[in-house]
């Protein structure tokens, strides 16, 4: 038994490491189609469906030979990541960690789901999916979003989310971007009464937003509105811009989604111009579903801690589906320089998966 | 006179010589070359750009007692601007009040009358103006052109004396904070807020007036990030601010912003151009408030300025000087135009100013 353990262990770290070393940073269609010629390998005797949309490839494999479209469950990892640096390509163990880009984001716990999928997909009764996809860093739109347009459907998905650290992420807050753009009047500097300053009308119009929203000092489940991007046309230094843009990241929870941007409308001008970019929806899965209760029973026994339940603040492509939930290994650095994901943890989390697949089985 | 004056600001104003045309600027100086044969010069060029200081001495100098100056350069004109047109006893064409007719006029005075001057009068005439003339006036001052008094004759003097110009500064505001997604904003501190806040602070102790006054204005020229996705809170922007400091403010103005700048927030100065503060009680000045005053037979009015013009170069160098123009309207717009009476005014007022000099 330890043996065999042990063996899974390296295999995943092994597979891991292998996913690290390309650098398929999201949306770059040649390193998509390379790393997923390796799950390919991985998984040479299972059947798939290519997906593609926009040149950005996907896969859905299954463990029925019919190919079904509807499934019990999804396993759901993105195997792109944001740009990182050469030596991030390089992984590498040290003190029971792996390091390099993706690790946490989240190409360890797809070689997890991989490999379960490989062991365990002809032991299970029930249509089981695995998902794989290169461009959730980009929004998701053209993989998880394009097999789910294309009718793929599961009663629950489990998508390999960092920052979940084997607590069940049930929530997440939906996001919104607001481009506000107002209008002034330009003048030669040397006269600046005879205009009016675009990035001052800018200023004011965004006030009533950052004083209703300011950014929070900690971590808080209550929306958040953040200006990303200011911007003006205006190259001359003597004068005085008459036009400004900017940019707002909207994030709320599931109960706020329909009152959100009204609010935030209200408090702007009524003669800015407003583009509102839909992104993801909040999401929100019961906390009482049976699997998740499963799950973090699961995740106590394994793992040996009760882990409350978790609310995500950035988006991810469990949102593309009813029922769904992010969950990943202990890990940390994710868009950053020192990315990680713990090992011993790793193995937890393929057992959790593990158990839980097969307790669903009749 | 009059009517040579009018001749030669219509010869002047035909020569489209437009500050982005370098061919045009070159034959507007051989123009008044042709003009001024026989008199010294010293011809300047510094990158590309020429300019000429004439003098009345036997052989040329770069030490004057008097100088005027004049650029020959016009902003970008349509092609009928640069016919010129009378119309209702004024003249209309792209340059007539910026600069043409008074430089047209300073040119015939100086070869009218130069010779019979007991001191160094020197006449300055550049291409560079609208550019802001560092390679005319500039260049000239840097070499070692000098003078105890310096008229330009600017437009938007319209026979007032202007004896004050403000400053400028162009100053970059730099804001550092703390990157993060802005899923977990609690990680980052947004230099776009920071930003906002020098701003804030900025223009609460400098806000723009509603209407035309003499008083240190700053204006916001471009706020910007290099931050390009909409999912991170920047930790970087910069702000552009145009500072114009009337004279009383000047040694005080970029400390004073630097103390309403909050935690996190650097300013650079970018650029610094002197403010102008010619006294009223310059000797050189009076002696044209009185001359103006006997001709026109009212009071002068010595006023500011707002917008700046090479005069300041002068300023740069410590040397005392005014803007001093003829009467007109609407220059860098479609109807620009000089009074024609005005400008035989404007005329008999600096002959009589030089001759009054001893």
């Amino acid at each position: 038994m330890d043996i065999t353990l042990q063996h899974m262990k390296d295999k995943i770290l092994s597979l891991a490491k292998e996913l690290i070393a390309i650098p398929s940073v999201s949306e770059d269609t040649k390193y998509a189609v390379e790393i997923l010629e390796i799950v390919k390998r991985e998984l040479i005797a299972y059947p798939f469906t290519p997906f593609a949309s926009e040149g950005i490839p996907s896969l859905l494999f299954t463990n029925k030979e019919d190919q079904p479209k509807n499934f019990k469950i999804i396993l759901n990892a993105h195997l792109d990541v944001i740009p990182g640096t050469p030596e991030q390509y390089k992984p590498f163990v040290k003190d029971g960690k792996l390091y390099g880009r993706g690790a946490f984001d989240t190409k360890a716990a797809a070689a997890a789901m991989i490999l379960l999928f490989k062991e365990l997909s002809q032991k299970l009764s029930y249509p089981l999916g695995l998902q794989l996809t290169t461009d959730e860093e980009s929004n998701g739109k053209y993989g998880t979003g394009y097999q789910r347009q294309q009718g793929v459907t599961a009663d629950f998905a489990i998508c390999a989310e960092c920052n979940s650290n084997l607590r069940v992420t049930n929530e997440a807050k939906g996001r919104r971007i607001i481009k506000v753009s107002v209008k002034g009047h330009a003048a030669h500097s040397a006269y600046a009464w005879n205009g009016t300053n675009a990035i001052l009308a800018m200023y004011t119009a965004l006030d009533p937003i950052i004083k209703a929203y300011p950014s929070p000092k900690i971590e808080t489940h209550l929306t958040t509105v953040n200006i990303t991007k200011i911007e003006t046309a205006n190259e001359a230094i003597n004068i005085i811009p008459d036009h400004c843009t900017a940019y707002v990241d909207v994030r709320f929870e599931k109960k706020d989604e329909e009152t959100i941007i009204p609010r935030l409308l209200s408090l702007l001008p009524k003669d800015a111009e407003i583009e509102i970019t839909p992104l993801h929806p909040a999401h929100a899965t019961p906390a009482d579903h049976p699997y998740i209760v499963k799950i973090q029973s699961l995740v106590k026994e394994i793992h040996g801690e009760d882990l409350p339940l978790r609310l995500a603040h950035g988006t991810s492509d469990a949102t593309y589906f009813p029922l769904s939930i992010e969950f990943g290994p202990i890990g940390d650095g994710a868009h950053h320089d020192d990315e990680w994901v713990d090992i011993n943890s790793l193995e937890e989390y393929y057992n959790i998966l593990k158990q839980f697949l097969l307790s669903l089985n009749k | 006179m009059q009517q040579n004056v009018l001749e030669f600001t219509k010869k002047l104003i035909a020569i489209p010589s437009d500050v982005n045309d370098r061919e045009a600027c070159l034959q507007i100086l051989e123009t008044t070359q042709k003009e001024l044969s026989g008199f010294s010069f010293t011809p300047f060029a510094s990158n590309g750009v020429p300019s000429v200081l004439y003098t009345n001495t036997p052989s040329p100098t770069k030490k004057c007692k008097i100088i005027f100056y004049a650029h020959l350069d016009v902003v970008p004109g349509s092609k009928e601007q640069f016919i010129p047109v009378e119309k209702n006893g004024k003249l209309y064409g792209r340059g007539a009040y910026d600069m043409k007719a008074a430089s047209a006029a300073i040119i015939l005075l100086f070869k009218e009358i130069a010779h019979q001057l007991p001191y160094t009068l020197g006449l300055q005439l550049t291409t560079d103006e609208e550019v802001v003339g560092f390679n005319g006036v500039g260049y000239q001052l840097a070499q070692g052109v000098t003078a105890e008094f310096a008229i330009a004759g600017e437009c938007g003097s319209s026979l007032r004396i202007v004896n004050q110009l403000r400053g400028l500064n162009v100053v970059k505001l730099q804001a550092s904070g703390v990157e993060a997604h802005a899923g977990h904003s609690w990680h980052g501190e947004n230099a776009l807020l920071k930003i906002y806040e020098a701003i804030h602070n900025i223009l609460q102790e400098y806000p723009t007036p509603a209407t035309p006054s003499w008083q240190t204005t700053v204006s916001v020229a471009n706020v910007a990030t290099e931050n390009q996705t909409h999912n991170i809170v920047p930790d970087n922007a910069t702000a552009l601010l145009d500072i114009r400091p009337i004279p009383e403010d000047k040694e005080r103005i970029l400390e004073k912003i630097q103390q309403l700048l909050p935690e996190g927030v650097t300013m650079e100065v970018i650029k610094t151009m002197p403010s102008l503060h010619t006294k009223e009680t310059n000797e050189y000045l009076q002696k044209l408030k009185t001359t103006l005053e006997d001709i026109t037979k009212q009071p002068a009015t010595i006023a500011p300025s707002y917008a700046g013009s090479d005069i300041i170069f002068f300023s740069m160098n410590n040397i005392n000087g005014i803007e001093f123009g003829p009467v007109g309207g609407g220059h860098h717009s479609k109807e620009e135009w000089v009074d024609i009476k005005g400008l035989q005014e404007y005329y008999q007022i600096l002959k009589h100013f030089l001759l009054s000099i001893k």
